[in-house]
C-alpha cells in the first residue's frame, strides 16, 4: 500500500493541513522502513547483510527485488503486519491528534 | 468782528438721543453762544475771533458731546463759529469713562449675583428633585430592600420580621382592650390620650403576657358580651357568666351602686378576691411580680423568639446533616472531576506543546524510532535501505499484481 495522502484519508486524517500531512506522511514512511529493516536484519545473518549493503547502492530494482525474494521470502507479510499495525496505531492516535490540531489553531 | 445769529440745526448720529443741536443766540460781543443738546444745556465761549471754547456743565446723558461739537463745527461755513472739540473732549470723555469703569463694575457685580443666584437655583432644583414624592418612595423602597437584605446576610432578617409579626398581634390585643375600655367608659376610642392610668397599667400588664394568653384573651375579649353592667344589672347581680358575675361580686361587696363596671374594675374584684388566681399572670410577666417595663418586655420578645429559632434548628438538624453529608459526596465527587480534567488538560497540553509530527506518534512508533536512533550509523544505514526495499518491494508487487 502507498502512503500517501490516501492513506491518511482512509485513517480519518484527511482534515491536517498540507505541511502537517507531508510531516506525518514522513514520520510514517520512515517508521515503517525502520521497522520492516528490522525484522529483516533480525532474519538475515552477516553474509546476506553484506550482500545486500555490497548491492543496495545499484539502481537495478529487479536485482535488488529478486536478492529479497531469494533471501526474505516472507517480506511482504512483514511490510503488511507493519503497515497494519501501524495503521492501528494511528487509527488509536488520529482522532486526538485532529483535536489537538484544532485546539492549537484556535488558541 | 464777525456776527453770527440765527439758528443752526445739525441731526447728529442715531446713538446720540436727540440729536438736534441749536446755537442760539447772539453771539455778535456777547462772547457767549447757548447750544442746546436735547435735554442738556452747554454753554460755548467765544474765546477769540471765530473761536469758541465751550465748558459742558450737566450733561449726565447717553449722548456724545464731542460729537455734537464736531458736528456743529461741520457748519463752519455757515455760522462762522469755530469750536475746538478736544477742549470739550476731556472732561466729557472723562465722566463717560466713569460712568462705563462704573456700569462695568456694576455689570461684574451682577453677573456675580446672578451666578450666586443660578447656583442657588441649581441647588434648589437638586432639592426639590431629592425631596420629590416620586424619589422619597424610590428611597425607601431601595432603603428597605437593602435593609431587609442586610439583616438577611446576617441571618437576623427573620428574625426581626417575627419580632414585628409579634409586635403586630399584641398591637392587635392592645387594641380589642383599648376598645373594649372605651365601650365600657364611654371615651372616644379615637383619642387614646384619655386612656386612665388604671387602664394603662392594664394594657401595660397584659402585654407583658406570653402571646399565647395575649391572644386567647383578644379572643375571649371579643366573645365576651360587654360587661356594660347597668346599675340594675350590677344591683341585680345579673350579667354574663364570667365578668358580670364578678362584677357584681365586686359592687355587692363595696356596697356601692356604680353606673358601669369597667373591666379594670372586674380584674381589681378578681384578684381581691382570688390574689393566688391573679399571681401567676404578673409572675409570668416578670421575676419580680410587678408589670414588665418596656425593656423587660423586649428581652421576653427576643428570648421567645431565640427559643422558636432553637426549636426549629433542631426540627432541621436531621435536614441539615442529610444536606452536609449530600455536600460533602459532591465535594468529593467535584475534587474527582477536577482531578480527571486536570489530568486530561495535562495531556492535552503536553500534546500541543509536542514538536510536530512526534506528538501524532504511537507510543509503539516512538519507540522503534527511540531503539533505531540507539544504532550506529552503519546498522541505520543498512536497516533504513533494507526496509524501504522491502516496501517499495512489495509495493511494485501489488501494483504489478493490479
Amino acid at each position: 500500500m502507498q502512503i500517501d495522502e490516501n492513506f491518511l484519508e482512509e485513517l480519518g486524517l484527511g482534515a491536517l493541513s498540507a505541511e502537517d500531512k507531508q510531516k506525518y506522511l514522513n514520520a510514517i514512511n520512515e517508521t515503517l522502513e525502520i521497522r520492516i529493516g528490522s525484522r529483516l536484519t533480525t532474519q538475515l545473518n552477516e553474509d546476506q547483510l553484506e550482500q545486500f549493503n555490497a548491492m543496495v547502492d545499484s539502481d537495478n530494482d529487479a536485482d535488488l527485488d529478486k536478492w529479497l525474494e531469494d533471501n526474505a521470502p516472507n517480506y511482504n507479510e512483514i511490510v503488511a503486519e507493519e503497515l497494519e499495525m501501524i495503521k492501528t496505531e494511528i487509527r488509536e492516535q488520529g482522532p486526538a491528534a485532529l483535536s489537538s490540531q484544532d485546539e492549537t489553531a484556535n488558541a | 468782528m464777525e456776527t453770527n445769529k440765527g439758528t443752526i440745526e445739525i441731526e447728529g448720529p442715531p446713538a446720540v438721543a436727540g440729536p438736534r443741536v441749536e446755537a442760539l443766540g447772539d453771539v455778535d460781543d456777547s462772547r457767549e453762544v447757548e447750544v442746546s443738546l436735547s435735554s442738556a444745556k452747554d454753554t460755548m465761549e467765544r474765546v477769540g475771533e471765530g473761536v469758541l471754547e465751550a465748558s459742558v456743565a450737566d450733561t449726565p446723558r447717553e449722548t456724545d458731546g464731542s460729537e455734537a461739537f464736531e458736528l456743529l463745527g461741520s457748519n463752519d461755513q455757515e455760522s462762522g463759529i469755530r469750536n475746538t472739540p478736544e477742549t470739550l473732549a476731556p472732561p466729557h470723555l472723562q465722566k463717560i469713562e466713569e460712568k462705563i469703569a462704573e456700569h462695568q463694575g456694576g455689570i461684574a457685580k451682577n453677573q456675580e449675583e446672578i451666578a450666586k443666584h443660578e447656583k442657588e437655583i441649581k441647588d434648589l432644583n437638586a432639592q426639590k428633585e431629592f425631596f420629590s414624592v416620586d424619589n422619597l418612595l424610590d428611597l425607601r423602597d431601595k432603603y428597605e430592600t437593602n435593609y431587609s437584605k442586610a439583616l438577611d446576610s446576617v441571618g437576623i432578617g427573620r428574625v426581626m420580621r417575627l419580632d414585628d409579626a409579634l409586635k403586630s398581634s399584641i398591637s392587635e390585643s392592645l387594641k380589642a382592650n383599648l376598645v373594649e375600655d372605651y365601650i365600657q367608659t364611654g371615651r372616644d376610642e379615637s383619642d387614646p390620650r384619655q386612656v386612665e392610668p388604671e387602664v394603662r397599667e392594664e394594657l401595660l400588664r397584659i402585654i407583658s403576657l406570653p402571646l399565647d394568653k395575649i391572644k386567647a384573651m383578644s379572643g375571649e375579649a371579643a366573645a365576651e358580651p360587654v360587661p356594660s353592667a347597668t346599675s340594675e344589672e350590677a344591683a341585680s347581680g345579673e350579667g354574663s357568666e364570667d365578668v358580670s358575675a364578678e362584677t357584681t361580686a365586686a359592687v355587692s361587696e363595696t356596697g356601692e351602686s356604680k353606673p358601669a363596671a369597667t373591666r379594670i374594675e372586674v380584674r381589681e374584684a378578681q384578684e381581691a378576691e382570688a390574689p393566688e388566681a391573679a399571681a401567676p399572670s404578673t409572675d409570668e410577666g416578670g421575676a419580680s411580680g410587678k408589670p414588665l417595663t418596656d425593656a423587660g418586655r423586649y428581652e421576653q420578645v427576643r428570648d421567645w423568639n431565640i427559643a422558636d429559632e432553637e426549636r426549629e434548628a433542631s426540627d432541621y438538624a436531621p435536614d441539615l446533616q442529610r444536606n452536609e453529608a449530600r455536600i460533602k459526596e459532591l465535594d468529593q465527587e467535584r475534587r474527582q472531576n477536577n482531578q480527571q480534567w486536570f489530568k486530561k488538560e495535562i495531556q492535552r497540553l503536553s500534546w500541543i506543546l509536542a514538536p510536530v509530527p512526534d506528538k501524532w506518534l504511537s507510543e509503539g512508533m516512538a519507540k522503534s524510532r527511540e531503539v533505531f536512533s540507539q544504532l550506529d550509523e552503519p546498522q541505520k544505514k543498512l536497516m533504513r535501505r533494507l526496509g524501504a526495499l522491502a516496501a517499495r518491494a512489495n509495493l511494485r508487487k501489488k501494483k504489478a499484481a493490479e
